[in-house]
């Protein structure tokens, strides 16, 4: 009896702290379903068209294949894909210690900061969209192809689409960079006329 | 009287111990007072008309020893005396038997019973132990994790922020240069180009 409630309580600790991991890692997609299975068939409703029994047998033979060049694709991408979230994270970590050590100086930082948190915003899509682009890539890599030619089809489709999303989404962080740089250079002109004010003050 | 003939000794103490039916005429046996500290003496060599016999457990050293017939006894007065000896040892050797088995199954249920006694409320705390741990473990991954997701959108701690106190105009427009560097190194159509999940690409 005492072994059988170690062994509940232990498992059922377990399974808390898996789910909670996986929850916070991003890979259990409450939107499209819990499993590969739910998120493949929310993907083949939204798929438009659908596929003829030529079309599914070719994907049937060469499914396997294309699986095995995506799952190069994600190997070989992944390094530079970690080196983009990594960058685009230190912008955001830098010009956030900026704000708060300029204010602490009595700079005004209104326009850095309205900068900062536009940077913030096209940040948390980039990342919201990359996790719906690696749940589609391993969705991809691990279903039975063969067996839902449709359902592979239909994540292959998805893939295509988030990817050029997030093309747009680089893109868009990538456009704040001239506001950046004006508001990085007023917030020195500002920090340079505080300090010199304040040399000023020290000598009289 | 046979050994055969007697009943098999029970697991319940002493107080079970039948005497022998039959003829056999022994004295009365005297109860002799214990020590407080010491194991109860059981002498199986002595004859019952010499000696007084102890009706408690003998030690545990001289339980296996086979009892012996001690040849120091009375000398027989009569033609018959050796032979009702003889007789009255072999019963008192069975008897003597029967009583080391009791004895020997009571002592192995009082050691158990002092085993598992201390031993009842370890598999309680260990399993209490195991579900504050797995709850631990829980928490700081939901804490671990969230802290990730505020660093990934602009969190204010971060390894690259400067360690000063103030910033330096110097600072703004070095900060300046170098986003638009990292920004620039960037390769949206590398990173996510449509070339790689093609159908071409893909072999389907």
């Amino acid at each position: 009896m005492n072994k059988k409630l170690f062994g509940v309580v232990f498992v059922g600790g377990l399974f808390a702290f898996t789910l909670v991991t996986n929850v916070y890692l991003g890979k259990v997609s409450v939107a499209h379903g819990a499993t590969v299975s739910e998120r493949v068939t929310a993907r083949k409703a939204e798929l438009s068209t659908r596929l003829d029994d030529a079309t599914k047998s070719r994907l049937q033979a060469r499914c396997k294949a294309a699986q095995t060049v995506l799952k190069n694709m994600k190997e070989r991408n992944q390094k530079g894909h970690e080196n983009r979230k990594q960058r685009y994270s230190q912008i955001s970590a830098k010009l956030s210690d900026f704000v708060t050590k300029l204010e602490a100086q009595s700079v005004n930082t209104t326009e850095l900061k309205n900068v900062l948190s536009q940077y913030k915003q096209k940040l948390e899509k980039f990342t919201t969209d990359y996790g719906e682009y690696t749940e589609s890539l391993d969705d991809a890599i691990a279903m039975d192809c063969a067996a839902d030619p449709e359902g592979f089809k239909a994540t292959l489709e998805s893939l295509k689409k988030i990817r050029q999303q997030l093309i747009a989404d680089a893109k868009d962080i990538k456009s704040l960079q001239p506001q950046l740089v004006k508001a990085l250079a007023n917030a020195r002109v500002a920090l340079a006329n505080a300090q010199s004010q304040n040399n000023n003050g020290e000598s009289n | 009287m046979e050994a055969k003939n007697r009943p098999q000794p029970s697991l319940r103490p002493m107080q079970d111990i039948t005497p022998p039916p039959g003829g056999q005429q022994q004295p009365p046996e005297k109860p002799v007072e214990k020590k407080p500290e010491e194991k109860p003496s059981f002498n199986p060599g002595v004859a019952p008309q010499a000696a007084n016999v102890d009706i408690v457990s003998p030690p545990a050293d001289e339980i296996n020893e086979p009892p012996s017939i001690s040849g120091e006894s009375q000398p027989p007065t009569s033609n018959n005396a050796p032979q009702q000896a003889a007789q009255s040892a072999d019963s008192t050797k069975d008897h003597d038997e029967e009583l080391e088995t009791i004895v020997k199954e009571v002592h192995d249920e009082q050691n158990k019973a002092t085993e598992q006694g201390p031993k009842s409320s370890k598999p309680i705390l260990v399993a209490v132990i195991a579900l504050i741990v797995a709850m631990l473990l829980g928490v700081a991954a939901f804490f671990t994790f969230r802290n990730t997701e505020e660093t990934g959108s602009g969190g204010t701690n971060n390894g690259s922020t400067s360690q000063t106190a103030t910033v330096k105009p110097e600072d703004l427009s070095t900060a300046s240069k170098d986003i638009e560097a990292q920004l620039n190194q960037l390769n949206d159509e590398q990173d996510f180009g449509a070339t790689e999940v093609s159908d071409e690409k893909l072999g389907l």
